[in-house]
């Protein structure tokens, strides 16, 4: 049952409303003809004196809306009757759908009444920025690829989400840090040197080998091995600038024992020096990488080397797949400035000492290797040079007071007042008497401004402001950044506090390729995708799982959203549809022939494949499974809240959590039945094990299977049982299978619909909508349904609500709230 | 040089004219009765918490027998050697803290504070033991603590602030080191830096407070919380200023990379252990995370140790989580040796140190916060015992107890209903 906890309540309310006034008499008249006798009759002999099932009794439920707490008990009721929870299905005497709709519809009438009638009253609208947005925003502002948020401690995530301005908080910790990151940000953002873009091919003697690489002419080789000693770099190379660098390798890797020996291994084989033969392989098919490790060069300028057999601490800059036949290999590293990298081969087979052998009158290690010929490095890319700070603070014929003006003007993303700008003015003065330096004192100001509350917060600060205010909210909902010029114009004229204009910028925003920000960022936290990864699937189970499968997994859901909503197409194929984005990797992994290179395309399904939607896609279903088994559990949950909108509570602390015991070999589905046996567990179970049932024929990966393996045990040997997926959910429907799952979910559309919409109000306002806001929202797909919900259409129209317009809330509309409120 | 319109900068100007008079102005914080209280009957001087993230596997942890005849578990076996220099504490654990793995952050704070927004719960802690020892242990160290951890997984915390804010361990031996004992190559331009950075500082407060007047009341709430964390910045650069020209200690220089868990374990436990002797800090918390990097036991690797801790009773499994707790408690074993064998005055700093060891998790397969595993170690504490508690007995009676004994004036911490002197002090 979807109730909040007691102690919990009073904080909910206070964050979806504000307290009401005074409620009218007509809503008691309407309670008293309506709801106590539809109460009395199906509801106390469960809820009352005598049961007081789920823990909620309806004779102690005071009916006064107009206290928060109260108004969000009505409104789990109104929930629980419109999913079809509750009265029961098998209920004696079940009340007609007449009695059932004019029960909800005065509920609903009520509680719009009294929530209209309060929404005006002040709650708090200042958010900080979401470290993605921070970075954005440096990126947008200066130019550069400089990340304001490293070694941030990260925010918690509230309903998936980490942009919630509950719970984005400043500590201590967080300011010392972003001032070391804004003081950074300030250096390279106004930089001393000139253009610091390059390209340079590192071969021959520039290429820098570990001592334990063979030196074969063109090419050098190396073997699998974590140690620098077997690894290339640029020589003498370190990033002059941070950003994105485009680097290119020219190389294979292959076994080369089959050419040495057409005719089969010889006996005995070939020794290394420390005398062991060289006996394992790895499958010719399976993906072989090379990482690109990323470390800050010493203050000689030379590559660390490491102590000992470890490697130098580095980190994994990019990687890339590599074949048997030379090629050129691009990625795109970000690097920081003094950093230099060097290649890995990560998955050959770990080896020190490679037997060698003559072969064509060259002495040749054997075995697994890579062959590299040459690196070339360009860049920073992605950098708009002179940058835009640059630019700015040289402006000829602007006074420093205009100077800065027009850089916190940018940073601020609102006119700067007077007082404001003696602040800034004061600390440049300071510092150019200190180092008459004027770039230093522009950089003084840029690091103040990056640590402001002006730079790190979103607010509204009244009417006359509005079109500013609007402006931000648009560009971080839709870019997750700063607005653009055209934005700040328009904020401006004032013009952005009228909703066909806001309603044109919108869509202009989403047709910008900066939208894909939005969808990533609104993708992996609604889907949590990002969750992909950190329990990573056990490599004995599953082969197939390494990180460009990984990547591929994390990759699809997002470009699936930003097809939906670049086609503006109707939610519904977020449940089915009949294409899905996929690259070959993840083809593959689905069975999906035809589909070649990494680029992610829209590919069109065979008839019955179930990678079509969201619930087939492996990034949901791997995000839900703990790398080792599945939990119908956690997929039923997953898609109680994600699709249909309904919440569990957590079990309740009296309840004895079960202790998993897998030696009496009970299926999952034996255990739940077991487990659904007791009442308390019951309730909420019977909502949730159907939807994660339906879903057990995908592994853990998201692969399809259609039998579980049952793990052998010291008395029986390893064996198959077939996978039962049906189910029945509380009122009545029944599930077969995968597909019927889809079914029943396509026929809950608006459910599905409305939860969301939800998630992105939530993720556009960083808040929870307030009672009234729910009201808003149900008017503005009820105006969507006759076009299926397509999705763009939903999020210009979110886009042009009064709670995001932060103006008042046109009066209500529904008949029943004209008929209560006269 | 300052503006008349910068009230700011006369404000700062006030604050070195105190640092100029006091030698060590974060003073001030400290409460000075509970500092000027002298060590009375005890020679622990320092407190190290450690804190074990999925828990200690309870048939494998807790010993046969209770007081001075207990026989030591299969888990507390590499800790045979230190037998009476331990006591294993059993029935004692947080009443009124659930909720599994949310609950094990608790484990130093015996504080829960669920709170539910929306359909989220958000857990809410406030301040720690070691946290609320620290100001007064550590009054004359470089660092008022140490948060430290075996790998760079950011895992629970097990270190608090007043405010509630968690302090993650730092797990790379790399960066503990440096910051430990590598000085500062130019601690002019560090004093300069310091000073820029107030100037900046000083402009964004004041410039906060203008903000603060043009948002609703609502919106001053969250600014207040951003202004209180510009002020505790400036307090930590006081504190800072007062060190920077200092020399820091010098120590044999070592390997500073490790591949496995348990190898970067040992490698933070000597840092930790370092840390200690050279008496840079008198509060330490040091976590082990489910995770972060490899796990090798007698050479075979463990690839997934959160799901070994959910074992479903398979004796295979359970295997293999016994084995890598065990992992974890030879290198602790050889911290403690290595305290013990380090003398520190007349002692020795095992002697002179209070160690805690246990988790906010019980039973770490079904996510149980009752009964965790607790185990004392060092100076100040009655030893070579298995104390078996009544049922429910709060960790916080035993923090009391701790805190007396490390000569702090305090009779209760968070929900404490008494303390463990008879027991153990």
């Amino acid at each position: 049952m979807a109730r909040v906890p007691l102690p919990f309540a009073a904080r909910v309310a206070a964050l979806a409303c504000a307290p009401f006034a005074p409620a009218s008499t007509d809503i008691a008249q309407a309670f008293a003809d309506n709801i106590d006798p539809f109460v009395t009759a199906n509801c106390v002999k469960c809820h009352g004196d005598e049961k007081q099932k789920g823990d909620f009794r309806f004779d102690e439920l005071s009916r006064d809306l107009n206290d928060p707490a109260t108004a969000i008990y009505w409104m789990d009721v109104l929930d629980i009757v419109e999913i079809g929870d509750m009265p029961p299905e098998d209920a004696k005497d079940r009340p007609s759908n007449e009695a059932l709709s004019a029960f909800t519809n005065t509920i609903r009438g009520a509680l719009r009444a009294v929530a209209a009638a309060h929404n005006k009253l002040e709650r708090p609208e200042i958010r900080r920025l979401s470290h993605s947005a921070m970075d954005h925003t440096v990126q947008d502002l200066t130019g550069v690829a400089l990340p304001l948020s490293t070694d941030l401690p990260p925010d918690p995530l509230v309903a998936g989400f980490d942009n919630i301005a509950e719970t984005m908080t400043i500590s201590q910790e967080v300011m010392a840090q972003l001032q070391k990151n804004a003081h950074r940000v300030a250096q390279f953002a106004l930089p001393a040197d000139q253009n610091p873009t390059f390209a340079k091919t590192f071969a021959d003697k520039d290429l820098g080998v570990g001592k334990a690489v063979f030196n074969l002419g063109d090419f050098r080789a190396a073997f699998s091995n974590k140690n620098l000693s077997h690894a290339f770099y640029p020589a003498d190379f370190a990033a002059p600038f941070p950003g994105y660098y485009d680097v290119e390798v020219l190389g294979f890797a292959m076994d080369n024992r089959e050419i040495i020996y057409p005719n089969g291994l010889p006996d005995p084989l070939p020794l290394a020096r420390d005398k062991r033969p060289l006996r394992k392989r790895i499958p010719a098919n399976k993906p072989r990488y090379v990482q690109i490790r990323a470390l800050a060069v010493l203050p000689d300028g030379s590559i660390p080397q490491g102590s000992g057999a470890a490697p130098p601490p580095a980190r994994t800059a990019g990687e890339f797949q590599i074949a048997p036949k030379a090629e050129i290999h691009r990625q795109r590293v970000w690097l920081d400035a003094g950093e230099t990298f060097y290649l890995q081969y990560g998955s050959g087979i770990r080896q020190n000492n490679a037997p060698i052998v003559e072969y064509k009158g060259k002495q040749v290690p054997i075995g697994e290797a890579i062959y590299v010929r040459a690196i070339g490095i360009a860049g920073p890319v992605q950098i708009q040079w002179p940058l835009p700070l640059v630019e700015l603070t040289q402006a000829p014929d602007a006074s420093p007071e205009e100077k800065i003006t027009a850089l916190l003007t940018r940073t601020f993303r609102r006119p700067v007042d007077a007082t404001t700008l003696s602040l800034y003015q004061a600390l440049f003065d300071e510092r150019y008497a200190q180092t008459n330096h004027e770039t230093a004192a522009y950089r003084q100001v840029l690091e103040a401004a990056l640590c402001s509350p002006r730079f790190l917060f979103n607010y509204d600060d009244g009417p006359a402001n509005q079109s500013w205010a609007t402006a931000c909210r648009l560009s971080y909902f839709l870019w997750n950044s700063m607005p653009d010029g055209e934005l700040f114009n328009l904020a401006a004229t004032g013009d952005l506090v009228d909703p066909s204009i806001v309603g044109q910028q919108a869509r202009r925003l989403l047709a910008d390729p900066r939208a894909q920000r939005f969808v990533e960022d609104f993708t992996g936290q609604w889907l949590n995708t990002r969750h992909v990864g950190k329990m990573v699937p056990d490599a004995k189970r599953f082969p197939t799982y390494d990180k460009n499968l990984e990547d591929a997994i994390k990759t699809e859901p997002g470009a699936f959203f930003g097809e939906v909503l670049r086609r503006n197409l109707s939610v519904s194929e977020f449940i089915e549809s009949d294409f899905a984005m996929l690259n070959e990797r993840l083809a593959d992994h689905y069975g999906i022939k035809g589909v070649s290179g990494s680029e992610f395309r829209s590919v069109k399904l065979p008839r019955k494949s179930p990678r079509g939607g969201i619930l087939g896609q492996a990034s949901v279903l791997t995000a839900t499974s703990d790398g080792t088994r599945t939990s119908p559990v956690i997929r039923g949950i997953w898609v109680l809240e994600n699709i249909l909108g309904g919440h569990v509570s957590p079990p309740p602390a009296d309840v004895k959590p079960l202790e998993p015991d897998v030696r009496g070999a009970l299926s999952i589905r034996e255990m739940l039945e077991k487990h659904r046996t007791v009442e308390t567990c019951s309730d909420c179970h019977k909502k949730i094990d159907p939807l994660g049932f339906a879903l057990e024929n995908f592994d853990p990966i998201g692969s399809w299977r259609d039998s579980y393996v049952v793990r052998k045990t010291e008395d029986r040997p390893a064996s198959r049982s077939p996978i039962d997926a049906s189910g029945q959910l509380p009122d009545g429907t029944e599930i077969d299978d995968f597909a019927s799952l889809q079914q029943v979910l396509l026929a809950k559309c608006d459910r599905f619909a409305a939860t969301l919409t939800d998630k992105l109000f939530v993720h556009a306002m960083g808040r929870l909508p307030t009672i009234h806001e729910k009201h808003v929202l149900e008017d503005l797909l009820a105006a969507a349904a006759p076009q299926d919900y397509r999705l763009a259409d939903l999020v210009v129209a979110l886009c042009q609500s009064p709670a995001f317009l932060n103006a008042e809330a046109s009066a209500p509309t529904d008949p029943v709230i004209a008929a209560i409120s006269r | 040089m300052s503006s008349p319109l910068s009230p700011a900068f006369a404000r700062r100007t006030f604050l070195k004219g105190i640092g100029a008079t006091i030698a060590l102005p974060f003073l001030e914080s400290v409460p000075l009765a509970a500092a000027a209280r002298p060590l009375i009957g005890t020679s622990a001087k320092r407190l190290l918490c450690f804190g074990v993230t999925l828990g200690m596997h309870p048939e494998s942890w807790v010993p046969s027998g209770t007081g001075n005849d207990f026989k030591l578990s299969p888990l507390l076996s590499p800790l045979a050697d230190l037998r009476d220099q331990i006591s294993v504490v059993s029935n004692i654990d947080h009443p009124s803290v659930s909720g599994g793995h949310k609950g094990a952050p608790a484990f130093l704070s015996g504080t829960y504070l669920p709170e539910r927004i929306g359909e989220s719960i958000v857990i809410n802690n406030s301040i720690t033991l070691d946290q609320k020892v620290a100001p007064i242990l550590s009054r004359d160290c470089r660092f008022e603590s140490l948060q430290l951890s075996a790998t760079t997984k950011p895992g629970d915390a097990f270190s608090w602030n007043q405010k509630g804010i968690p302090m993650h361990g730092d797990g790379s031996p790399e960066s503990v080191f440096k910051k430990l004992f590598v000085n500062d190559a130019d601690p002019a331009a560090t004093e300069r830096r310091i000073q820029v950075g107030q100037s900046v500082l000083d402009a964004v407060l004041e410039d906060s407070a203008l903000l603060a007047r043009q948002v609703s009341r609502a919106d001053q709430d969250r600014l207040d919380q951003y202004m209180t964390s510009i002020r505790d910045v400036e307090m930590q650069i006081e504190r800072q200023r007062a060190w920077v020209s200092k020399e820091k200690p010098s120590v044999k220089r070592m390997a500073l990379t490790a591949p496995t868990y348990h190898a970067n374990l040992q490698l933070m436990m000597e840092l930790a252990a370092l840390a200690v002797q050279t008496d840079s800090t008198r509060t330490l918390s040091f976590s082990l995370p489910g995770g972060g990097l490899p796990i090798d036991v007698d050479g075979i690797r463990v690839n997934d140790y959160h799901g070994q801790s959910h074992h479903g009773k398979d004796p295979k499994v359970v295997a293999e989580l016994v084995a890598i707790e065990l992992a974890h408690m030879k290198v602790f074993g050889k911290f403690l040796q290595r305290l013990r064998d380090t003398s520190d005055g007349d002692s020795n700093l095992l002697e002179t140190s209070q160690i805690l060891f246990g988790s906010g998790l019980g039973n770490g397969s079904s996510h149980s916060n009752r009964n965790l595993p607790i185990l004392l170690a060092g100076g100040g504490l009655r030893h070579g015992q298995h104390i078996a508690c009544p049922e429910g007995t709060p960790l916080t009676n035993l923090f009391v107890t701790m805190m007396q004994r490390l000569g702090i004036d305090e009779d209760s911490f968070a929900g404490s209903t008494g303390n463990l002197n008879n027991e153990i002090a």
